[in-house]
């Protein structure tokens, strides 16, 4: 059976939502604090159980301590929280200066973001990573939505007796991406979850408004026959849109308490949203707006929904034996 | 003012008053304390840790692990040359504070 000062600890790691090498630091830390003071109380004469007992009252509630201790540690200094938002702040520019229709230039912007990412991640993935992983994410998710649409019209096609428009080469080469596909985008989504949902969150975060702009790209006639100039006119929302995007994630860093970032985070990206229906498409009430609203709500809510079920924080089992 | 709100406020000065004699882990800075101020202060245990975080990442001290004279890994919190210079700034500020307060108090 978990010994009192176990379950104590591990009360801590679940909430402390920090790097390992950190949290098994800071635990090591508490325990030995604790194991200090019990056997002072022991020698004056109390059971070791009530030792243990007000030793660990003396240090406070796990969910007191654990919250002051991640307000420390997950504050960002103003240089991690610039290096998170840089990858917002680039898109910001290339639409401010018109250059999202230049393939090498948007190619080479996600290509910095996956080396970096992939720098971060043979590093333990430092929380500036985060922001990163999301724009490493976007063209492997976009590519498998479009491979599965693909896949999807030609089997349609197949069934209903006409000629599908890819060779059936090209449709096994899509079969067998999709999967791939989709295991490294829910893996890499899976392991920000396990950190900690507001990471994943913030790896999410791009997706609501490159959705909402392919969508205004799909309305002037998709990717190769759009409408530039209609396009360039949305332009300015783009670059204030992931300029927003910029600040929230400087904020989510900057703050310390959870609660102010779970709220800046929230309010942001809500704001953001509202502002990109109403933006792009001028009212509310365009059907356009459920699917953007939809992506929006799921950044929010999935990543904490499974958090619990993918078994929380890494930290669960790493409370140190007594 | 109670005790605590007095602690609250001064708990940075207190603890790298403590550091600068000697480097110290965790619970010995709570006894330490205890000793030096004849039982008045007890600082809260609960702040202690997130106090000397904070310290750690704003360079002020710098936390080692090495091996207590009982042989177990502690780890040590050592005092920086920017928490001397905090230190000193701290401890003017507190002088200055304490003889305008002992003023207004005795006239």
């Amino acid at each position: 059976m978990p010994s009192e000062l176990h379950i104590y600890l591990q009360d801590i790691a679940r909430r402390l939502r920090l790097a390992a090498a950190s949290r098994a630091e800071v635990l090591r830390e508490l325990a030995d604090h604790v194991t200090d003071e019990t056997q002072e109380l022991e020698q004056q004469g109390l059971a070791r159980d009530e030792a243990v007992k007000q030793a660990l009252h003396r240090l406070g509630g796990p969910q007191e301590l654990a919250g002051a201790l991640y307000a420390v540690h997950s504050q960002a200094s103003w240089g991690e929280a610039l290096l998170a938002s840089l990858p917002h702040l680039a898109f910001a520019l290339l639409f401010a200066l018109h250059l999202w229709g230049s393939t090498p230039l948007v190619t080479a912007m996600l290509a910095t973001a996956a080396f970096f990412s992939l720098l971060a991640w043979r590093r333990g993935t430092p929380v500036w990573a985060y922001p990163w992983l999301g724009y490493c994410l976007v063209a492997p998710a976009f590519s498998g939505i479009m491979a599965l649409a693909a896949v999807t019209t030609g089997a349609w096609d197949f069934f209903n007796g006409r000629q599908p428009p890819l060779e059936v080469a090209a449709y096994v080469a899509l079969v067998l991406y999709i999967p791939i596909v989709l295991w490294f985008v829910i893996s890499t989504w899976v392991r920000a979850i396990r950190r900690d949902w507001l990471y994943a969150s913030l790896v999410a975060l791009p997706f609501p408004l490159i959705t909402s702009w392919l969508l205004l790209l799909g309305q002037n006639g998709g990717m190769f026959a759009y409408d530039g100039q209609r396009l360039q006119e949305a332009d300015g929302v783009s670059a204030a849109l992931f300029l927003g995007l910029a600040v929230v994630t400087a904020l989510v860093y900057r703050f310390g308490p959870r609660t102010q970032k779970v709220a800046a985070l929230t309010l942001g990206l809500g704001l953001l949203v509202v502002l990109a229906v109403v933006g792009y498409y001028g009212n509310l009430a365009s059907s356009v707006a459920v699917p953007i609203v939809l992506v929006g709500a799921a950044i929010l809510l999935l990543p904490v929904l499974l958090e619990g079920r993918l078994g929380g924080t890494e930290g669960r089992s790493a409370a140190p034996q007594r | 003012m109670s005790k605590r709100e007095l602690l609250k406020g001064s708990t940075e000065t207190l603890l790298l008053s403590l550091l600068t004699r000697e480097p110290m882990y965790g619970y010995q800075i709570v006894k330490e304390m205890e000793k030096r101020s004849s039982g008045y202060f007890r600082l809260p245990e609960g702040t202690l840790y997130p106090a000397l975080h904070r310290m750690m990442k704003d360079g002020l001290v710098e936390g080692r692990w090495s091996t207590a004279p009982s042989g177990q890994l502690r780890r040590y919190y050592h005092i920086t040359a920017d928490g001397q210079k905090a230190l000193a700034d701290m401890q003017q500020e507190w002088a200055a504070f304490a003889r305008a307060v002992s003023l207004v108090v005795q006239s």
